[in-house]
């Protein structure tokens, strides 16, 4: 069995700009020779603005669109093989970013059905993994609701429950936080998780919240259909000043660290978390020698010192 | 202009069994000039205190006075009152209707009986203050990037040159960019004496721009007042299923670790100048 | 306001009737609807009212929650027993202009006052005692058979199901819509029609765009779970006559049976009613004409 999962290898997508007639009025490239893969088992998430072709990225991996050059295996097959295309949609399920838009039933529990229905799962066999789904992204005690009268964040464990139901490798989550407020966010990437941690599924999250990329295993960067960097969280986050040339930034936490460092604090690159920092600064504390540190402090810091002190 | 509640409730299916209060009985007032931020979770009544605010609903009971006038007596000039108020929506973007961007900004001026020239010239000023440059003015607003018809909207209600200008989360969905550069408009808009009213459940913008800040909780003031007041409540805010700033939390663990800052911080910077106190004496 | 239509809506309860086949429930409401409208006659709607409160009390849907939709309906019964009351054929009581009180007149508006409210009660326990899947469901498979004429039943179910849960999601976006162009301005009040047909611009455009952009948000997520049209779908409600659908079979029969009994029976009651009402109030009419 291959190692990856999901392998996208130098993909061109161009799709044609029509005119208010309809006729074609050029071409635009969308992604424009990008790699990605996913190991099994992985979390893996690709950043990047709006409009950085991260979204048409996603749609690739489930076969909802194929490149125009380049190809894209999914758990051994051409997502170009037509007859492959449903197992394929099976192997790795997909997450949008409207949960209005992506649920179909109009009770909790006949939406998660729709996937295994689809595939012509057996009726009871439906019945269990229905169950067992909404069970593992905690959405049991909402079977019956009317999936309008749920929040956000409940809409969105849904729709991961309907895409569980069909026994996914993989999981594509196209920014699944964009639409919901900072409970509903956590709600989601707990849930997103669990699922990597308990269930062993690959995650390939889409995102440009920046706190959600702390605990995946590689981050990709994407700026105008290409991908511009890759690495762990820690080499990607101790790289402040590339990050906002493509128009994002780092975690608060991280910003802090590097403030402090700058100030000339012995601190490591790539801090990431509130625990992080606090160990490292306990660290320094220790071994602080009596005279103080020599600190040199940037002209912002000392500004806001000063009003401090005031 | 000073905009004022008395006593302002609002319900929903008012009279029945199932009569829910979204806004229930709040008094506050917001004086000429102000950034406030009106944070809460979904569902807490904040959007449907700030269409009070706008009079787009009609309150269950209590009023909205903008400079003394009960914006809901009949007698009240309702159209001078929409020119001084704008407000902007969820997703703005979803109320673009106009063939032109030029087209669709120049609505709300004139409907205000402005003359097209008039209309024009604020639709223009607003477009540019948004940072749309003018050979976009002509396009479809339909064609545009999500970002930049997030702007033309933003730009439909600021060409009414209102007095207070009202926001419904207007940084929902953009990246990190788009929401500084949102942000940093309403701040220069606030400092040239606009009174900005943001609704928003980031609490990292909240801390970073707005001068004072108003929880709301089941339709109720939870807590009113400056950033730091308001997030030194961080275990209260917790328990109505809001957070402090990443720096809050921070500065807690900083301050449990034993190192003794203080922890009335908001912001990065503040965050990083008081640690650096601490290890430097 | 359109929310407080109940026709549509769920209600979740256990009952015998939530738990019926849908088919069941489909074909009985439908004979019921029959049953108001084949004959004109009290004793039949008295049997039609016992038989719909009887199923009320089974489907333990709070009659409240039922009638709270009835303002809905309210200006059409007005309509019909206007209409009923002042355009009516027969016997004239009293005349002016165009309008002509009857007393066929009167006994029709209150048949057919009775018969809408049955029907308009009668439909909604239905459909609140029955999601709208196993609605659909439940249609698609009572028109199966016509899929040998070519007709896509399981498309025309699907689409169906797909237009009842974004109702109230479209409903909510059109509130929101035109609220946000009040705020800038809009004149959705105004007397000139032809200024309100302008004025209907600004709120349709977007909905239609954001109606297209969610149907192509919905048709890319249907895709990626794997839809391909109903060759091949399975149902995790499967859907089973059970023992108590044989005995609704029975009781719908039983009834239906009864109904047509009186109506045939009874079938010179509604002009004997007509001649009640004439004799009694030409004797009110007397008995006043006689104190004066």
């Amino acid at each position: 069995m291959d190692e990856r999962i999901v392998d996208i290898d130098q993909i061109t997508y161009e799709y044609n700009r029509l005119d208010e007639e309809g006729n074609v009025e050029g071409t635009t490239k969308a992604l424009k020779g990008v790699s990605v893969s996913a190991k099994r088992g992985e979390f893996i998430t690709i950043l990047g603005a709006n409009g950085s072709g991260k979204s048409t990225l996603a749609k690739h991996i489930n076969a909802l669109l194929f490149p125009t050059e380049g190809t894209v295996t999914v758990d051994g097959n051409n997502t170009a093989d037509e007859d492959k295309i449903l197992e394929i949609r099976q192997c790795a399920g997909m997450i949008f970013q409207n949960p209005d838009n992506q649920i179909i039933g109009s009770i909790v529990e006949e939406d998660v059905a729709f996937g295994p229905e689809n595939m012509g799962v057996e009726s009871k066999e439906i019945r269990d993994r229905v169950d067992e789904s909404l069970k593992a992204v905690g959405m049991y005690e909402f079977r019956e609701a009317s999936p309008n009268k749920l929040s956000g964040g409940q809409k969105q464990r849904v729709s991961i429950a309907g895409v569980l139901a069909m026994h996914p490798k993989c999981i594509i989550m196209d920014e699944p936080t964009a639409m919901l407020d900072p409970q509903g966010r956590r709600e989601v990437i707990r849930a997103a998780r669990a699922l990597n941690d308990v269930e062993g599924i690959t995650i390939i999250l889409i995102t440009h919240y920046m706190e959600e990329a702390v605990y995946s295993d590689r981050i990709y960067v994407m700026d105008s259909g290409n991908v511009v960097m890759e690495g762990s969280p820690k080499e990607i986050f101790s790289k402040p000043e590339e990050l906002k040339k493509h128009r994002l930034t780092i975690p608060q936490v991280t910003q802090v660290a590097i403030a402090l460092k700058e100030a000339g604090l012995n601190l490591p690159d790539g801090i990431l978390s509130r625990k992080e920092l606090v160990a490292e600064l306990m660290k320094l504390k220790e071994c602080r020698h009596p005279d103080g540190l020599k600190i040199r402090l940037t002209d912002k810091v000392r500004e806001t010192r000063n009003e401090l002190r005031d | 202009m000073n905009l004022e509640t008395k006593n302002l409730t609002y319900e929903y299916d008012a009279g029945t069994t199932q009569a829910v209060r979204a806004v229930d009985d709040i008094s506050i007032s917001i004086p000429s000039g102000q950034f406030v931020g009106i944070v809460g979770h979904t569902g807490s009544g904040k959007t449907t205190f700030v269409q009070l605010l706008d009079g787009l609903l009609k309150p269950s009971s209590g009023s909205v006075y903008l400079d003394g006038e009960d914006i809901n007596e009949k007698k009240y000039d309702r159209k001078s009152m929409r020119a001084a108020m704008g407000i902007v929506f969820q997703y703005p973007e979803y109320q673009l209707f106009e063939t032109t961007v030029l087209k669709d900004v120049c609505f709300g001026p004139l409907n205000m009986g402005l003359s097209q020239d008039e209309a024009t010239k604020y639709a223009k000023e607003a477009l540019l203050k948004l940072g749309m440059q003018e050979d976009s003015y002509g396009a479809s607003p339909f064609e545009l990037s999500g970002g930049q018809k997030r702007r033309v909207a933003i730009a439909g209600v600021l060409a009414m040159n209102p007095k207070i200008l009202i926001l419904d989360e207007p940084t929902a969905g953009l990246d990190p960019e788009g929401r500084d550069e949102v942000l940093g408009l309403l701040k220069k808009l606030n400092e040239s004496g606009m009174t900005v009213i943001l609704v928003s459940h980031s609490m990292e913008d909240v801390a970073k721009y707005v001068g004072r800040i108003i929880v709301i909780n089941d339709g109720k003031v939870f807590l009113d007042g400056d950033g730091k007041e308001v997030f030194s409540h961080v275990k209260q805010l917790e328990e109505i299923g809001l957070a402090a700033p990443e720096v809050a939390y921070l500065m807690q663990a900083v301050h449990d670790a034993g190192i003794p800052v203080s922890t009335n911080i908001t912001t990065v910077e503040e965050a990083a100048s008081e640690i650096l106190l601490k290890f430097q004496t | 306001m359109l929310k407080d239509i109940t026709l549509g809506q769920y209600y979740r309860a256990d009952s015998v009737i939530h738990r019926m086949d849908a088919r069941t429930k489909i074909v009985g409401t439908v004979l019921y609807m029959v049953s108001l409208f084949i004959f004109n006659n009290c004793i039949c709607y008295a049997l039609a009212a016992i038989f719909l409160i009887t199923v009320m009390a089974l489907s333990k849907i709070p009659p409240k929650f039922m009638f709270r939709g009835m303002k809905s309906i309210l200006f059409l019964l007005l309509f019909t027993v206007f209409y009923n009351i002042f355009l009516g054929t027969g016997t004239v009581i009293v005349k002016f202009w165009v309008f002509q009180v009857t007393y066929e007149g009167i006994v029709n508006a209150f048949y057919m006052l009775v018969r809408l409210f049955m029907l308009y009660v009668g439909s909604s326990l239905m459909t609140l005692t029955t999601t709208p899947n196993q609605l659909t469901d439940g249609l698609e498979s009572l028109f199966k058979p016509l899929k040998i004429f070519r007709i896509p039943v399981h498309e025309m179910a699907m689409m169906m199901s797909i237009a009842l849960r974004f109702i109230p999601i479209l409903m909510e976006e059109t509130d929101r819509i035109m609220k946000a162009q009040i705020a800038r301005g809009a004149d959705l009040e105004s007397r000139q029609i032809s200024k309100r047909i302008k004025s209907l611009i600004p709120i349709l455009v977007p909905l239609f765009v954001s109606a297209f952009r969610r149907a192509g948000d919905l048709a890319l997520a249907m895709e990626a779970r794997c839809y391909h049209g109903g060759d091949g779908r399975t149902r995790m409600k499967e859907m089973k006559f059970a023992g108590r659908d044989v005995a609704a079979w029975f009781v719908i029969a039983g009834y239906f049976g009864a109904v047509i009994f009186c109506g045939i029976y009874f079938k010179g009651f509604t002009d004997y009613l007509v001649a009640e009402l004439q004799t009694g109030l030409e004797l009110i009419v007397a008995f006043v004409k006689g104190i004066g």
